[in-house]
């Protein structure tokens, strides 16, 4: 085997290497996850979990931005219990998928004031609730349960400083 | 009516390409057309937001109009696209690989929506300018408020022309990497099978191609940074040789502008800019005789700064405290342009004997700050380790192609061409700056243990940290530099 091989085969080799692992840990995986999926919706393949080199992390918290989604209108606002659930973050997410409605989160700094600041708004007002928060707001009749267990929605009592 | 939209910016840049980079081939043109299709886009939406108009699909497509009639009065250059080396057959392997890894990668980028955690809050931002019209949104957290808008203007381009495909630029930026990539090889070695072997090393570089369907930032920052970079490199070729003044200043706004828009990307990349920085003083500085012409200097330093500047006075009229690594990085941007002023425009010049000193003087600066103010929850001495661990282990992500290293054991350094010793300066220099920067942050986890878990143990942990991903920029130079070692070419074309 002379030099000019040897380098050659070497390039070869890398390349030929990096395409081995291409396929065995982005291309087969993804495709597999597509064919197994084809035809649904973005909304619906963000409630999976994801493709095995880009586990969603977030497929629950997708669930609930999308039943509260289809619930409240474009211009309302809805109280977010804290940014602590059991399924980790979702802030993000719940902004992402319910983006332009107004979202106020438990325990953010001035949380009480906005709170205060949102009475006698012409716009509807939604809480979101969950085992440790927000079912005091809720006018009773309106309360609906999220298909996530602990969680629900309902629309928002006022004014907010007599509770 | 996007398409529209976008092939009129594209044919606008590429009149421009035409008339100013004649040194490109034209597939490289086109490529290059359409990065700057995107930074235009960017900068076109960034001025209507901040003058407080909805970017409206209807306002964006009068703003093409205008610049293509504005570049309609350009003459065109042309390029004798002539090279030798035979391997057609190789052409089309190349052409056909990379074509389906590009195919594939645009399915995906159409198939899966952006679910992954930094990218929602791009998402987020695109939302909020175009709904808001505004860059400080309150929905979006105070950290990821300050950083540069490049992507999230993308998402308020395609958002506004009530596109879905989100993840859609990600692959045709992977694309243009590749694109411009064979060019410049085959324009340093003037031989298509060299070119044509690289380029298929880096297209199937699994990292590079993952990053293709990922709606991050890393990989819009690696290609406009070694793209820079190899344009950085042919205009020091150009300044130490005799090509004409266009040319060099051709290479030199070029490589500015992209070494600008890594910035514009990921703010952080203001910091990696000074290593072609301080390379290209230090070729004006050796050669004086050939440095009488500043007027690419000038346009190097203007072209670098005019992105992260834009956004630093932006950020100026945000009521609220910057973050502390913004306010470091905007102080470096701020003594780029004293840097530039000085060299460029006070025709200062700096003996190479001063710019080591200059040199030594940066690393002592930097021990102190370290020492000083790096100290955290993580002693000093800790966090040194745990970078230079960093800097040194990420490489097994990028496989087998970091392997090519070998090459340079089999090359005589020491008769390298002095170009060939300033590249290999870069990529040292820029591990170099990516070790001083992981020093100086806070590491993800406290312990070096805990590290050599995530990259051995779990390398799900670690292999999308922002150090693995940093790392992106450096690997298309690294591997064009092998493809220039004149060990290499002995061997492949046996010369």
């Amino acid at each position: 085997m002379n030099n000019r091989t040897w380098v050659e085969n070497m390039i070869w080799s890398v390349i030929a290497l990096n395409f081995v692992v291409l396929m065995y840990v982005f291309l087969i995986p993804r495709l597999q996850f597509m064919v197994s999926n084809w035809g649904m919706e973005p909304e619906a393949l963000m409630e999976l979990s994801g493709a095995s080199d880009t586990p969603n992390q977030y497929s629950k918290t997708y669930k609930v931005a999308s039943q509260i989604r289809k619930m409240v209108k474009e211009d309302s606002i809805v109280l977010m219990p804290p940014d602590n659930w059991d399924y980790g973050s979702n802030r993000s997410v719940l902004i992402q998928r319910l983006y332009p409605r107004e979202l106020y989160f438990y325990g953010d700094k001035g949380f009480d004031e906005s709170l205060l600041s949102l009475e006698n708004l012409d716009k509807e007002i939604y809480v979101m609730f969950n085992k440790g928060w927000g079912k005091r707001f809720c006018i009773e009749e309106s309360v609906e349960l999220l298909e996530n267990p602990g969680f629900g929605i309902c629309r928002a009592t006022q004014p907010f400083s007599s509770l | 009516m996007i398409w529209i939209d976008f092939a009129l910016l594209w044919y606008a840049s590429y009149r421009a390409c035409r008339n100013g980079c004649e040194w490109a081939f034209q597939g490289e043109k086109l490529a290059l057309a359409f990065l700057f299709a995107l930074a235009l886009k960017s900068l076109i939406l960034f001025f209507l937001i901040r003058l407080g108009m909805q970017p409206t699909a209807g306002i964006q497509v009068g703003a093409s109009i205008s610049l293509l009639a504005f570049t309609l009065f350009l003459p065109t250059g042309h390029r004798d696209e002539t090279s030798s080396g035979e391997g057609t057959g190789l052409v089309w392997i190349t052409f056909f690989g990379v074509g389906c890894l590009f195919a594939f990668s645009l399915v995906n980028a159409w198939f899966f929506p952006i679910t992954e955690s930094d990218a929602i809050w791009y998402h987020i931002r695109g939302m909020s300018f175009f709904h808001e019209v505004r860059f400080d949104s309150e929905w979006v957290v105070p950290q990821l408020k300050q950083y540069p808008p490049f992507i999230p203007l993308l998402f308020t381009y395609l958002i506004a022309f009530d596109v879905d495909f989100l993840k859609i630029v990600f692959p045709f930026l992977y694309l243009c990497l590749n694109i411009v990539f064979y060019s410049r090889v085959q324009s340093l070695t003037g031989n298509k099978k060299i070119a044509c072997l690289f380029t298929l090393v880096l297209a199937t570089t699994p990292y590079f191609w993952w990053h293709g369907v990922l709606p991050f930032l890393d990989l819009t920052t690696a290609v406009f940074y070694s793209i820079g970079t190899l344009y950085w490199y042919f205009w020091i070729q150009n300044k130490i040789g005799s090509s004409s003044i266009k040319e060099k200043n051709s290479y030199a706004l070029v490589s500015g502008i992209f070494l600008g828009l890594a910035a514009w990307t990921r703010i952080e990349f203001l910091l990696y800019d000074l290593v072609p920085v301080f390379l290209a003083i230090y070729v004006f500085s050796r050669n004086p005789d050939k440095s009488s012409d500043l007027k690419s200097m000038k346009l190097f330093f203007l072209s670098l700064l005019l992105f992260p500047s834009i956004w630093f006075l932006n950020l100026m009229t945000f009521d609220m405290a910057l973050w502390s690594q913004i306010r470091m990085v905007g102080g470096v941007c701020a003594f780029v342009w004293v840097l530039a002023l000085v060299l460029a425009w006070g025709k200062w010049q700096i003996p190479e004997t001063g710019l080591r000193l200059a040199f030594i003087l940066a690393v002592s600066g930097f021990l102190f700050l370290l020492v000083v103010f790096g100290a955290g929850s993580v002693p000093v001495w800790k966090k040194i380790v745990i970078s230079l661990y960093r800097t040194s282990t990420v490489h097994i992500y990028y496989l087998f192609t970091a392997s090519l290293v070998i090459f340079i054991f089999f090359e005589k350094l020491k008769d390298l061409p002095e170009l060939k010793k300033i590249l290999g300066c870069f990529l040292i220099l820029f591990l170099s700056t990516h070790f001083a920067i992981f020093a100086y942050a806070n590491p993800k986890w406290s312990t070096l243990g805990e590290f050599v878990y995530a990259t051995f143990i779990q390398p799900g942990n670690s292999v999308n940290l922002s150090d693995t991903r940093g790392m992106m920029s450096l690997y298309p130079v690294f591997i064009f530099f092998v493809s220039s070692l004149p060990f290499i070419r002995q061997r492949l074309i046996n010369e």
